[in-house]
């Protein structure tokens, strides 16, 4: 059982995920608004926020970007309706820990809740095996946690999947239809195009820390692979 | 203003031309009356110089040269003392004058002026030496020609009295006239090049920038470019007007489906999230265990699923048409993608066998993620109609290939083949699921490319469509 804020101004539908929420065994808090939310996070310290980008006054990145700024690292999940919502919903500079595109169906939200309690569940205890990885690469699917040379890469859940699927059957070109179902699961809205932003945001993040880092490679029209030397 | 002054220029010209031409023919007689009475008072005037006889002889001879003139001088006697006759020499250019405004000949003042019996008994000799000078007119003949004459009493040097006789015809005015004619033409022998020049300022000054914003409207029309500008270089004349109102009609335009896009957008996003509410309340009903709440939960999500899927294709199909704004052109291998969308099509319709033929590699200049979307449609379109056919084996064929600077993809299924009516209208569908919008889709990513579709019925049974998309954009 976990606590969980749901911020949305359509009330129907927080309404609607209040109630699946709570079937789920969790307790749900609800605000109406970007103030509200901030407010509950607050006073209430859920265990985790579901969060609409587009609300009146305080918008979901504001609300994300605050509760960070205050110290506070409760995993965060944007429910988003435009694509160029998506784009910065998945930057880091904002500190989400993902997102889901609207109209979402209410179990790819609880799969994304779930596994995003697990991983800050399994950050207190001692680190396990890492369920995969190359050379350089080492992932812990348990905590969605990937280190490249040592160093932590800073991946959303969505990002680590994507990851997670490439590695693990490197040389292999991946459509983007694959990856995306291998990141998103039955997540059907989102167009497979958003594949080559997670890419782009992937690639990015490894050339932090190499910035000759070529391992994910474009086979045009069709996908990625990954092809660590 | 510009356009303004030379087509007054133009307009003005023949008709200055013509003004002063009529002023020199209306005034021939005056004309003539006038030179010769200033020859005559030239030629008193010269009788009355101290003289040597070969100096008188060539200045009176200058002086009739001069005039164009017959100029006689007679004494007390009726004796003629000086004759000095000039009309005008013949070269080549009255040659060539004769044969083209036709000869004058026919009547000669000599023969007139002898038909006038002796010079010093006419009327206007009587009239001269009794003090009056004379200057009149005749007509020859047949009114052909027009002899004037002007005569003078004069006094010679030695105190004998003189008279001055001179005489000038319409033969030796028209002369004259001619040679204005030849000025003329020698005149437009400028003009005519000046004319050439003038036509091709004007060409380049007015045609040239019209043809020219011609064609980038209509290009910039049918390409419905985000803030689109016509490159024309910047006037400040009735051209650049044209330009300007053209400007501000694409900036218009733009504008317009700029703000129908945002419509467009903000609609689909409004419908968000009442349709997730919907399909979370459908999912909840679902775990319901009165059987008739679930069965009404899967009308409720698969209707919510299918307006979600409308709603996207309407955004897609606004965003296409409006000239995929703020979408890049990449390269892309239409082969490879082909290939990638049949793998995933086999995967989703095991029934239908799919085949991939044409052109290994087919590099094409494009919106990648649009001409995905262009694919996938079609073959998933040919897919589902196949399955549906009564063919068995149900097969879908797909091929691309290079012809010339296009890339025609070409996808066949042995489905029951396509009726009358457009199927490229939107909402048209006998596709189950389908929103309607698949097609539509389909031709307006082809024609937001440059290129175009057609449908029609394969021999042997089914359907097949041809999509040509030129591969630089």
């Amino acid at each position: 059982m976990a606590r969980v804020l749901i911020a949305d101004d359509d009330g129907a539908l927080l309404e609607v995920l209040r109630l699946s929420f709570e079937d789920a065994g969790h307790v749900a808090i609800v605000a109406e608004d970007g103030r509200k939310a901030l407010a509950r996070i607050e006073a209430e310290a859920p265990d985790l926020v579901v969060c609409d980008v587009n609300m009146p006054g305080l918008d979901g990145f504001s609300v994300c970007r605050r509760v960070r700024e205050r110290g506070n690292d409760v995993p965060f999940i944007l429910l988003t309706s435009r694509d160029d919502e998506i784009d910065e919903a998945l930057g880091f500079e904002l500190g989400a820990d993902d997102y889901v595109a609207k109209p979402c169906s209410f179990r790819v939200l609880l799969a994304r809740t779930h596994a995003l309690l697990r991983r800050n569940a399994a950050r207190g205890g001692a680190p396990p095996e890492p369920s995969t990885g190359t050379t350089n690469l080492r992932m812990l699917a348990e905590r969605l946690e990937a280190r490249y040379r040592g160093t932590l890469l800073r991946l959303t859940v969505t990002e680590f999947r994507l990851l997670e699927a490439l590695v693990r059957r490197p040389g292999v070109v991946l459509s983007r239809a694959q990856l995306l179902e291998a990141a998103r699961g039955g997540d059907s809205v989102v167009v497979d195009r958003i594949i080559d932003t997670y890419v782009r945001r992937l690639r990015r993040t490894f050339e932090a820390i190499e910035p000759a880092f070529s391992a994910i490679e474009t086979v045009v029209g069709v996908g990625y692979r990954w092809t660590e030397p | 203003m510009r356009l303004f002054v030379a087509v007054l220029g133009i307009a003005a010209a023949p008709l200055l031309f013509v003004a002063i031409w009529g002023r020199i023919e209306f005034d021939v007689e005056g004309a003539l009356r006038a030179n010769t009475q200033h020859a005559a008072q030239a030629t008193v005037d010269l009788l009355a110089e101290h003289l040597d006889a070969e100096s008188f002889e060539r200045k009176l001879d200058d002086l009739a040269a001069r005039h164009v003139v017959n100029v006689r001088i007679v004494d007390g006697q009726g004796a003629v003392t000086a004759v000095s006759d000039h009309d005008y020499t013949r070269d080549w250019v009255h040659t060539l004058g004769t044969w083209f405004f036709g000869g004058d000949d026919g009547v000669t003042v000599s023969a007139f002026d002898r038909s006038l019996g002796e010079m010093v008994r006419r009327p206007e000799s009587v009239a001269a030496l009794s003090g009056v000078a004379a200057v009149g007119c005749r007509l020859t003949e047949g009114s052909r020609l027009l002899v004037c004459h002007a005569v003078s009493r004069a006094t010679a040097v030695d105190g004998t009295p003189r008279l001055v006789y001179v005489q000038e015809s319409t033969g030796r005015a028209a002369r004259r006239f001619y040679d204005l004619r030849y000025q003329v033409a020698r005149l437009s022998l400028l003009t005519i090049p000046l004319a050439i020049i003038i036509g091709e300022y004007l060409r380049r000054t007015l045609l040239r920038p019209i043809e020219e914003l011609r064609r980038q409207a209509l290009s910039q029309a049918a390409a419905a470019e985000p803030e689109a500008t016509l490159r024309v270089p910047g006037r400040e004349d009735e051209i650049g007007d044209l330009i300007h109102s053209f400007q501000a009609l694409l900036t218009k335009l733009d504008e317009k489906r700029g703000s129908n896009e945002r419509f467009m957008v903000d609609l689909v996003h409004e419908l968000k999230s009442p349709l997730a509410a919907i399909l979370v309340t459908g999912e909840h009903l679902s775990t319901s265990n009165d059987p008739k709440a679930a069965r009404l939960s899967e009308v409720l999500q698969s209707s919510a699923q299918r307006l979600q899927a409308l709603v996207t294709d309407v955004l897609d199909l606004a965003r296409v048409e409006g000239g995929m704004h703020g979408e890049a052109y990449e390269d892309l291998d239409l082969a490879a993608l082909v290939r990638a969308v049949v793998e995933s099509a086999r995967l989703k319709v095991p029934g239908v066998s799919f085949t991939v033929d044409g052109a290994e590699e087919l590099r094409l200049r494009c919106v990648p993620g649009r001409v995905e979307s262009l694919v996938r449609n079609l073959v998933d379109n040919a897919a589902d109609f196949a399955e549906q056919g009564r063919a068995r084996p149900a097969v879908v064929a797909v091929r691309c290939d290079r012809e010339g600077d296009d890339a025609v993809l070409t996808v066949r299924d042995t489905g029951p083949g396509i009726g009358s009516g457009d199927l490229f209208q939107r909402f048209y569908t006998r596709r189950k699921g389908g929103t309607g919008l698949g097609l539509a889709i389909v031709r307006a990513v082809v024609v937001a490319h440059g290129g175009d579709v057609v449908a029609e019925n394969a021999p042997g049974g089914g359907a097949s469509f041809r999509a040509r998309i030129p591969t630089k954009s």
